[in-house]
């Protein structure tokens, strides 16, 4: 048998491994297989996956810097006695394309003014005025005594409570693929008893995005 | 020892054959790619995520864990749509919400869509989010779910999502045009009392579908009905590189009225989900896939003459006895079958996996019901006005705050194959 023969057989032997290897059935290829262990990220920093709705960053942005304003309004944060404000989603309405829960937003705005007014804001859990009336009752009934607080009379009325909006305006560009939304959330204290605004905040942004074109 | 005798030509044979079996390697490869495989699943470990899901769904599921990634969205969209329609409302609600998660993605710098865009990648090859009439009906969806608890500003939000799905259509004046969404937008301000938001949405409706009843203001329950099957895909035009829809077959509902005691009151269609997946009109990936077509068919047309060619001067080389021109006529047909190997390997087609268990048409009515109604009953008609037989379906109302819905379908969301068409390649 001569050598170059051999030669021959190896080159073909290892073209058809090759090819075959090329062709060959393979564990399908999932897209990280092994997953991604839990990471904690900085919720204030754009996370690795993002639209252009109301994000986590957006909530502590917004929130952040109406704290700050609501705190430096004269009327609500350097009233005397303290003020009582009510802040929960009652009267927060969501008219936006972005399916959120409000909640997020005024739970946050109110533990951090909560936290932040060292006294200066007496704030009403309106949210749980049922679990205090049931408390209320049970221990004027005798079911259970009547704890280390003094009773009150009534629970507390509010002064002030959160009134607000989130609206967005939606564009698309069908040449680009191109989604811009510019997001507006508007924020305001109302005076319970008159009616007066004596506050009002507004946060917005617009963001942009486009897919790759094999999607649009 | 024997030395081998040197055999003139024996390099350019061998360099043929290697040459002949690269182009058969690339032609003969399998179209089928790994990602485009379902996976094994591991018993233990599908019985695991299949506990607690509702058992009629459980094919479901099996496929949405075996497809991966690539088919989350259109699987979850299957798995929400079939929860609703079986009532097991949190099944649905997370299903809807993770193909609206995939839908919301923004694919830039992806690398699945870079290389669905390739030559040697069917555009199957990308993740799917679905054609707008898809993702618009997933918003539509999860829209009902939120109308049902009596989320009313998120199911506004579904709707409004819903329609900037439509937004794309290539044609402007077939652009959001989702008569459905728009009513259904008004629907949700007009059951948060905001009657100026519910005006202006349900005005679009009416322009858009002049026939379109609107709520009166004490309205309180909404009654929706969805006949026939979905739009089916199909890939046509040069290596079926375009994507084209035919109407859904085998049904012949038409029209709905609702039996309210003693009443029967028509529905009006207010969409047309065919019409919606075929005006359209063209998508930029198109030009993507013609460029393919064009590429694919010049190297198969080069790759034709070149290999007719060379075994021409083959054939007329060994008459002549002239092994320089049999060579060459040898080369010349390796290369024309690299060239067609090549153009083998090219994958020109239009994605047609499709949400198969869409309906034909939605049909809407609107009545003031007292809470704790009168049996509501659905009965469907033909194109001639005929009582379809065996087709009237109770309709359970849901009341939630103010509001009440009604849902109900002719046919069953559950599909009868687990696997959604053009899932599996070739299959």
């Amino acid at each position: 048998m001569s050598r170059a023969l051999p030669r021959t057989y190896f080159g073909l032997v290892a073209a058809v491994t090759l090819a075959l290897s090329a062709c060959q059935t393979a564990p399908p290829a999932v897209v990280n297989a092994p997953g991604t262990p839990t990471t904690i990220q900085d919720p204030s920093l754009r996370g690795p996956v993002s639209g252009v709705g109301i994000e986590a960053q957006d909530i502590i942005a917004m929130t952040d810097r109406m704290m700050r304003d609501m705190l430096a309004n004269p009327t609500i944060g350097a009233k005397t006695p303290a003020p009582r404000v009510i802040i929960d989603a009652e009267y927060f309405y969501n008219e936006s394309s972005s399916r959120l829960n409000k909640n997020s937003i005024t739970d946050r705005l109110r533990v951090s003014l909560n936290r932040s007014a060292s006294g200066r804001l007496v704030f009403v859990g309106r949210q749980f005025a049922d679990m205090v009336a049931k408390e209320r009752e049970i221990k004027r009934q005798g079911v259970v005594d009547s704890g280390t607080n003094p009773l009150a009379r009534a629970q507390l009325g509010g002064d002030y409570r959160l009134g607000g909006r989130i609206t967005s305006l939606d564009s698309r560009s069908p040449a680009t693929g191109q989604i811009s939304r510019y997001n507006q959330v508007t924020f305001e204290m109302i005076d319970l008893e008159t009616g007066q605004i004596v506050w009002s905040g507004i946060y917005e942004f617009l963001k942009t995005a486009q897919d790759d074109v094999i999607y649009r | 020892m024997i030395r081998a005798r040197h055999v003139p030509g024996a390099r350019h044979r061998r360099a043929g054959w290697l040459l002949l079996l690269g182009a058969l390697a690339l032609g003969g490869c399998a179209t089928i790619g790994a990602r485009e495989r379902e996976m094994e699943i591991p018993p233990a470990t599908l019985s695991g995520f299949l506990a607690g899901k509702p058992a009629p769904l459980h094919d479901l599921y099996a496929v949405l864990l075996r497809q991966g990634p690539r088919n989350a969205v259109l699987n979850q969209m299957r798995v929400g749509l079939a929860a609703t329609d079986l009532g097991a409302t949190d099944a649905a609600t997370e299903a809807l919400d993770q193909a609206l998660a995939g839908i919301e993605t923004v694919y830039a710098q992806s690398e699945t869509a870079a290389k669905a865009r390739q030559l040697w990648y069917r555009e199957s090859y990308k993740d799917f989010k679905g054609e707008p009439y898809e993702r618009a009906m997933a918003y539509y969806y999860r829209g009902l779910l939120y109308l049902r608890e009596g989320d009313f500003e998120n199911a506004r939000a579904s709707f409004k999502g819903g329609m900037l799905q439509d937004a794309f259509a290539e044609d402007a004046q077939n652009r959001a045009d989702f008569a459905l969404l728009a009513f259904l937008e008004g629907w949700a301000s007009h059951c948060l009392g905001d009657q100026a938001l519910a005006r202006q949405s349900l005005d679009e409706a009416k322009t858009l579908k002049p026939g379109l009843s609107l709520p009166a203001l004490d309205h309180n329950v909404l009654l929706l009905a969805e006949t026939g099957t979905a739009p089916v895909k199909v890939g046509d035009g040069p290596r079926h590189s375009l994507l084209r829809y035919r109407r859904g077959s085998g049904f012949s509902e038409a029209s709905v009225r609702f039996r309210v005691g003693d009443t029967a009151r028509p529905a009006f269609h207010v969409e047309d989900i065919y019409w919606q997946a075929s005006t359209r009109g063209g998508r930029p990936v198109d030009y993507i896939l013609e460029g393919k077509v064009a590429f694919k068919d010049n190297l198969s047309t080069a790759g034709n003459v070149m290999t007719t060619v060379g075994l021409a001067t083959v054939v007329a080389g060994a008459a002549n006895r002239s092994s320089e021109a049999t060579i060459a006529g040898a080369a010349v047909t390796m290369l024309g079958l690299i060239a067609q190997g090549v153009s083998g390997a090219v994958k020109p087609e239009a994605d047609v996996r499709a949400w198969d268990t869409l309906p034909d048409g939605v049909h809407v009515l609107t009545a003031a019901l007292p809470a704790g109604p009168p049996r509501v009953e659905a009965v469907f008609f033909d194109a001639a006005g005929a009582p379809v037989r065996g087709m009237t379906r109770p309709v359970p109302i849901q009341f939630a705050k103010r509001c009440g819905i009604g849902w109900v379908r002719s046919r069953s969301a559950v599909p009868a194959n687990p696997r959604a068409p053009g899932t599996v390649p070739g299959g």
